[in-house]
């Protein structure tokens, strides 16, 4: 085996890939730990929920609308 | 029985609970008063500053309104044994659970910047380079936790919390006006309702209870390892708690509603460090006092906060995440809580870096997670399976809907300020 082979498994590219997958996989394994949410879905819950999405819906609408102002004025 | 001995035995009983309690205070002490952080004796002085001792009783209400929040944190920590992050992973799936870390991760890390802001800035007053306060505070915050003790990292921290009453002494020896104190107790605005007034009050509030909070007491809960049957000493723990951050508060407005307010329309200060440099001239021990004090809220926020950060990460990921860890049982919990304290560090060393946007920033950040972990708390509260007879009663819904609803509008409200304040006339 060639020195540059022997060392090619450490390089940068190869290190960070190993590392990434390994975060892939972790992240996988928890969606697929929590996949069933354990809070029973009642009307109110589902409400709850839902004007939770819409609140954040309209907060991410404020604030792009804030960065185009701030952006078009410079 | 006897008058004398039902006395002594009242007394044994007394002490008993008195040292059972001591054993397990910390918790709600801690968070309560790390909720004065550099950002809160800001608000607190410039409140004072431009308004005198006119909203002290506003401050005062929002005692038993953190109270009731962090007392239902208390309860489904102790019962399910979990911390927020996990219990919201676990009941609502994984959607609003990235939702809540990554949003808590970044929080974090910007309330974080902004306790350094106010750390760097206290410590010039003494004329301390920033470069020393941020290595210093690292160095002085790997220490607190090395050690791998729960209960010596709650001893240290709470001695910390006894430092930040410094407000107390230092106003004291101003001699305030108490009857003129006394008469701000009565809710009043005596210049009207005025749309600075509001905004006053919504960062108020906006300090009083923060998402970090939330988290931060659920996890300590948890890594203390309380369980149901201390919830009455922990909600002792949370009452007290509540008392000194009002106390607090009240001190601080008085101190600067003393010194600096000017009728009828008082001044604006930008930061309590500003206020220290104003005061330290004439009042040398007072201006050192609220130095000191703010840079030791500075730190009991960044202790808290880079724990709670820290906290859910490892619950989540499942990393080892006690402060009973030694580092090298619990390496990815200590690598996040060390990483976190130095590179908020560094930023507030880069020369030109936009340290006042990122602590307005906190600000509107901060509404986009305080109403989803605040409507979590309350449907956890709700489930009789998780909860069993710890859950909400029908008053402690009305109670804690209420404060949430409240919470939600004016802190969305005071988001809308910061971002829009032409909007609200400022």
């Amino acid at each position: 085996m060639s020195g540059e082979d022997e060392y090619s498994d450490l390089s940068e590219g190869s290190l960070l890939g190993r590392t990434f997958k390994g975060w892939t996989a972790k992240i996988k394994e928890i969606n697929k730990k929590y996949s069933q949410p354990r809070l029973k879905m009642t009307p109110l819950v589902k409400v709850s929920l839902l004007v939770l999405r819409l609140y954040l819906l309209m907060l991410v609408i404020i604030l792009v609308y804030k960065f185009y102002t701030v952006v078009s004025f410079r | 029985m006897q008058p004398g001995a039902n006395f002594f035995y009242k007394y044994r009983r007394f002490v008993k609970w008195l040292s059972l309690y001591l054993a397990l205070a910390g918790p709600g002490i801690i968070v309560m008063v790390a909720d004065n952080d550099a950002g809160g004796i800001t608000t607190y002085a410039a409140t004072g500053a431009k308004f005198g001792f006119n909203l002290i009783w506003f401050i005062i209400l929002l005692g038993p309104m953190a109270f009731a929040v962090q007392e239902m944190c208390v309860r489904l920590g102790a019962v399910t044994k979990r911390g927020h992050a996990e219990a919201i992973f676990d009941a609502f799936g994984p959607f609003w659970g990235w939702f809540s870390l990554m949003d808590l991760g970044f929080l974090d890390f910007l309330t974080l910047i902004s306790e350094f802001v106010g750390m760097t800035a206290a410590l010039s007053v003494f004329g301390v380079p920033p470069v020393v306060t941020v290595i210093g505070v690292c160095i002085l915050m790997i220490l607190i936790v090395m050690h791998g003790r729960y209960w010596t990292w709650e001893k240290l921290v709470l001695l910390f919390c006894g430092l930040n009453l410094i407000y107390v002494p230092a106003t004291l020896l101003l001699h305030p006006d108490f009857g003129a104190i006394q008469r701000a107790l009565i809710p009043s605005f005596p210049n009207g309702f005025t749309p600075e007034i509001f905004f006053f009050l919504m960062a108020n509030i906006g300090t009083t209870i923060a998402p970090w909070m939330l988290f931060f007491h659920q996890s300590s809960v948890v890594d203390k390892g309380l369980t149901e049957k201390d919830i009455p000493f922990a909600r002792w723990d949370t009452l007290i708690g509540s008392f000194f951050v009002v106390l607090v508060a009240a001190f601080v407005m008085i101190l600067t509603g003393t010194l600096l307010y000017k009728p009828p329309n008082g001044i604006d200060i930008g930061n309590a460090a500003q206020a220290a440099h104003a005061i330290i001239g004439s009042y040398p021990l007072v201006g050192a006092a609220l130095a000191i004090g703010l840079f030791d809220a500075g730190l009991l926020g960044a202790i808290c906060i880079s724990l709670a950060s820290s906290w859910a990460m490892g619950e989540v990921f499942g990393w080892a995440h006690s402060i009973n860890n030694k580092i090298s049982e619990a390496p990815m919990f200590y690598a996040y809580y060390f990483l976190s304290l130095v590179v908020a560090g560094t930023v507030v060393l880069i020369p030109g870096a936009p340290l006042v946007l990122i602590t307005l920033f906190v600000q509107v950040i901060a509404v986009t997670l305080l109403p989803a972990a605040l409507v979590f708390l309350i449907l956890l509260l709700n489930q009789e399976e998780l909860m069993g007879k710890y859950k909400n009663t029908f008053l402690q819904n009305v109670i804690g809907l209420s404060i949430v609803t409240m919470i939600v509008v004016l802190s969305t409200l005071y988001a809308l300020s910061v971002l829009f304040p032409e909007m609200f006339h400022l």
